[in-house]
């Protein structure tokens, strides 16, 4: 791991933990599998210009109180899905399956 | 720009308006159909119009597009006017109301990455909050019971404009399509390649670590949220290589090329896809008339 990643794994951490200690806020939480199955992890209000180990992972997402948008590249390049205010239980359906690296 | 001229775009398609370039997408493919290869020799004569201050360009999809930049944020409007009607029924405050929305106009478009020189140097990578797609209603310092309350309502949001957002934040619209597939035939092009290379050597002479499969700055500097000084370095340097070598002009005088093809080639789905525009934004201006009466409605089923 890479001096940057490190940083960014010990942010996101953190994020991640303040995240969960309030879960009724406004939330984005990316799945792994479809129906949101298997791991996930709350991001918060969103505003990740990159993943670190969810990089290229994510197969549903469900959003509470604030909207969500999906980009192929880090830094909120390339390819994005519309802006969804709601749940997606499938992104293979989405078009958008294992490629999100960031989201805002 | 002489988008005008496209055979289909025409006009049949009334009442089309301007709209964001939202999403977006190259090297992926997962489109649900097969894509037949169209020529854009009969469309040379296209060229994007880039705006290098809001990172905006215009293209031919912008006339046809399910949901305009109008659309779009009478929808956002609609879906905190509806939460916000749920939560005044529990005693909380309307939170949408306070909030300073952003103009009505097109979200910047990170295709091929930041390429506005005047954004970078802004904000980094994280996009302008005057914009709808920057734009965020700060929830959390209303407490932990607003907060609760607030997932329950957006549930219920969620039912009351099922219909709406289903096609607003839908990928199948042929539109989105068109967009995506416009995207991957740029990047796939020979002329996109070089486009993308002129790019890539520029940054690289800037002393900027490029990815090689994606041709953006490394994802070494995608550490963090905040926009840091090597953030802010290679963010801007990528946008002026971008501009200066015309590479991110050149990109999307090829994707709008593409759109207009792909466009022609599918002219009746955008008549079928307009109409329900229409619907759906009919709808929309009915609740922010009366939210309080839509979600009532929605409580007495």
């Amino acid at each position: 791991m890479k001096k940057s990643h490190l940083g960014f794994a010990l942010a996101t951490a953190l994020a991640g933990a303040v995240a969960f200690a309030a879960p009724a806020q406004a939330s984005i939480v990316l799945y792994d599998d479809i129906m949101y199955g298997g791991g996930s992890r709350n991001l918060g209000n969103g505003l990740q210009v990159a993943l670190g180990t969810w990089n290229d992972r994510a197969s549903a997402v469900k959003i509470s109180g604030t909207t969500a948008k999906l980009y192929e590249h880090e830094n909120y390049a390339g390819a994005a899905t519309p802006t969804w205010s709601s749940d997606k239980s499938n992104l293979v359906d989405e078009r958008f399956n294992d490629i999100t690296s960031s989201v805002y | 720009m002489t988008f005008r001229s496209i055979s289909v775009v025409p006009m049949a398609l009334a009442g089309a308006a301007v709209v964001a370039l939202s999403g977006c997408a190259p090297s992926t493919p997962q489109a649900n159909e097969d894509w037949d290869t169209v020529s854009i020799a009969a469309y040379s004569h296209l060229t994007a119009r880039l705006n290098y201050e809001t990172g905006a360009v215009d293209l031919p999809l912008d006339d046809v597009r399910a949901v305009s930049p109008e659309v779009a944020s009478k929808s956002r409007r609609a879906i905190w006017a509806v939460a916000d009607s749920c939560m005044a029924d529990h005693g909380f405050p309307r939170v949408s109301a306070d909030a300073s929305w952003p103009a009505v106009a097109p979200d910047e478009d990170r295709l091929y990455g930041r390429w506005s020189t005047l954004l970078a140097s802004q904000f980094g990578a994280v996009p302008s909050p005057t914009t709808l797609e920057g734009f965020r209603i700060d929830t959390v310092s209303r407490g932990v019971a607003y907060n609760t309350q607030l997932t329950d309502c957006w549930s219920g949001m969620q039912e009351v404009l099922g219909d709406e957002l289903s096609f607003i934040e839908s990928t199948s619209n042929i539109d989105y399509q068109v967009y995506r597939q416009a995207a991957r035939a740029t990047l796939d092009s020979a002329e996109g390649k070089a486009a993308l290379a002129k790019r890539t050597a520029c940054m690289e002479a800037m002393g900027i670590v490029v990815d090689t499969e994606t041709s953006m700055p490394s994802s070494e500097y995608g550490a963090g949220e905040r926009a840091d000084e090597t953030m802010l370095r290679v963010a801007i340097g990528a946008a002026q290589c971008g501009q200066d070598t015309g590479a991110m002009q050149e990109l999307y005088d090829i994707t709008a090329r593409y759109q207009a093809a792909y466009i022609d080639q599918r002219e009746a789905q955008f008549v079928a896809l307009q109409e329900r525009a229409a619907a759906v934004e009919a709808r929309l201006d009915d609740v922010l008339r009366d939210p309080d009466t839509v979600w009532g409605a929605r409580n007495e089923e």
